[in-house]
């Protein structure tokens, strides 16, 4: 009879011990790239520690690697996005370009000043913008005098791909990570289906519609991120290294494919291009939403359904 | 082993005191209304006291109608260690403000997984001077504390809970009006050009009367007195970019 009740309480301690492990929905949000960033993760409670600190690595080293005052252009990491980033440059003619730091520095989007230069000014500025005068080696990278790098355009999507491959490895098999609009989901959402991710209007509130998501990366670049209007003209911060001028042409534009770095890079590159098929034709898993001046919605490269919001 | 020694041993077992906080409810699933003209000095005052109920773990909010929004609510917000967030990325906490158009006694209600809670006593005794004294009030004050689900913007049907359950549900593209008896008298919700409020209650002060016309996926109104929660529903997406 002891026995029976001692086999009892035991049984009742595995049942419920397997109770506090299981598996549900978790999220957190954090600050890095200087937006807010969000985790959510289907797991354990141990997998949720280790995913969010597995992330907070992630985002700690690539935050610090890729700020406009870093220097260290030896890295591995370094070389390796560098690479990428010339094989979007390539494929839009090079209206994608890391090295347009003074051309943001001389539009004053970095001290916040704001102002329009004069045209010799930012014709003097576009001489030091050209990728293709980086000269690369087993060592790193090496920029000519006056040449700087903001990676704004493609390391928050590199971070997305590390900590999503962290978190797969940790055996989290659906889940997001989303750093200010840039975002990778894989496996279910929580009603089992696709993810559901809403596209930002650029003009108004609500959405522009929603994808469907599910082992897929996506983002945006559009003119409303970072701004300033001057005598009714707006001056974004996506700018055409040809020119020295923020580009025209689109109000966003948004990149769906399997890997958020490229999604990062092609969404400013096909914001800047005059030509987003030609672009896209390098990349053939990639599809992208286009808004224009006008308010027009297109689609480019690949088709990813999206599903319009009815006002 | 004795039998009691054994159960002794096995309830100070550490697996327990997980078990125990697993069966706790949610305490993020809800929404705080307040009704009062301070709300940037009670709100954070509350949610400094509720917070290992429904403000543990939250760190970021936004306001859903900043041109509402009082002013020096979020300087005391950011002083109580919050981080604000712009929409629509998702805020532990958003708040929205609405004018009643009339005074009203000051009040504090819960709403948590569709349930109401007239929590002013409970608060009263450690509550700001404003609910204590009784002031009348034309602010209405809601936190919400979203369950991980963001609107599509317009909803698509509504939905009338009485203590919980679900007694109603119409679709918000058609216009009508339905009754809902009570012992007191009706409760009369109308949808009109995709939006729905509530038209006639039976309770004192006609808060939900008052309440502006409701359109927007996840937008409610409730009927403290009677218990009353009606809530716009819709398509939610996940997260957004952009």
């Amino acid at each position: 009879m002891a026995e029976r009740f001692r086999l009892c309480i035991a049984l009742l301690l595995v049942f419920f011990s397997s109770c506090t492990i299981e598996k549900r929905w978790r999220s957190s949000t954090f600050l890095y790239f200087d937006t807010v960033c969000e985790l959510k993760i289907h797991g354990t409670p141990d997998q949720f520690s280790q995913a969010k600190e597995a992330v907070h690595q992630v985002f700690s080293e690539i935050e610090t690697l890729f700020s406009p005052s870093s220097h260290d252009y030896s890295s591995p990491r370094v070389i390796h996005l560098f690479q990428e980033a010339i094989e979007v440059h390539t494929a839009s003619d090079g209206d994608f370009d890391i090295s347009v730091a003074p051309l943001l520095k001389l539009w004053g989007f970095y001290d916040r000043s704001y102002r329009i230069p004069s045209s010799q000014e930012i014709q003097q500025v576009v001489l030091r913008v050209d990728m293709k005068k980086i000269q690369r080696d087993e060592s790193g990278i090496h920029l000519l005098p006056g040449m700087e790098l903001d990676w704004g355009g493609i390391a928050k999507g590199y971070g997305i791909d590390l900590a999503s491959q962290a978190l797969k490895d940790l055996g989290i098999s659906r889940g997001f990570i989303n750093a200010g609009g840039d975002l990778t989901c894989w496996g279910a959402n929580p009603d089992s289906n696709s993810w559901q991710v809403g596209i930002k209007h650029p003009r108004r509130g609500g959405f522009l519609g929603v994808l469907a998501l599910k082992d897929e990366s996506a983002a945006t670049t559009g003119d409303y991120q970072r701004f300033f209007i001057k005598e009714g003209v707006r001056y974004h911060h996506v700018f055409d290294p040809h020119s020295g001028y923020p580009s025209r042409g689109k109000q966003s534009v948004t990149i769906i494919g399997p890997n958020a770095a490229c999604c990062d890079a092609l969404a400013t590159a096909v914001f800047i291009s005059s030509q987003p098929d030609s672009v896209l034709r390098f990349f053939p898993d990639y599809g992208a939403v286009i808004v224009d001046t006008e308010g027009r919605l297109k689609k480019a490269g690949k088709i990813y359904p999206l599903r319009p919001i009815e006002e | 082993m004795e039998r009691r020694e054994f159960l002794q041993t096995v309830l100070r077992a550490p697996l327990f005191a997980p078990l125990l906080s697993a069966l706790a409810i949610d305490p993020k699933k809800g929404e705080i209304y307040l009704i009062s003209d301070q709300p940037q000095r009670d709100v954070p005052f509350l949610l400094g006291r509720l917070r290992s109920v429904v403000a543990q773990g939250l760190k970021t909010f936004s306001f859903l109608n900043p041109s509402l929004c009082p002013k020096g609510m979020d300087t005391a917000l950011l002083k109580q260690g919050w981080t604000q967030v712009p929409l629509p990325l998702r805020a532990d906490a958003a708040f929205s403000f609405h004018h009643l158009g009339q005074k009203t006694p000051p009040s504090l209600t819960l709403v948590r997984e569709g349930r109401i809670h007239d929590i002013r006593s409970w608060i009263s005794r450690l509550g700001p001077d404003s609910i204590k004294k009784g002031s009348p009030a034309s602010l209405l004050t809601v936190v919400s504390f979203p369950d991980h689900q963001i609107p599509e913007a317009a909803g698509t049907r509504i939905s009338l809970y009485k203590n919980g359950e679900k007694i109603l549900q119409l679709p918000l593209d058609t216009n009508a009006t339905q009754r809902v008896p009570t012992k007191e008298g009706p409760l009369i919700v109308r949808i009109a050009g995709r939006k729905a409020r509530i038209v006639q209650s039976p309770c004192r002060n006609k808060i939900c009367v008052s309440t502006p016309p409701v359109f927007l996926a996840g937008e409610r109104i409730i009927c403290a007195p009677h218990h009353f929660l009606l809530e716009i529903q819709g398509r939610t997406v996940d997260t957004v970019i952009g």
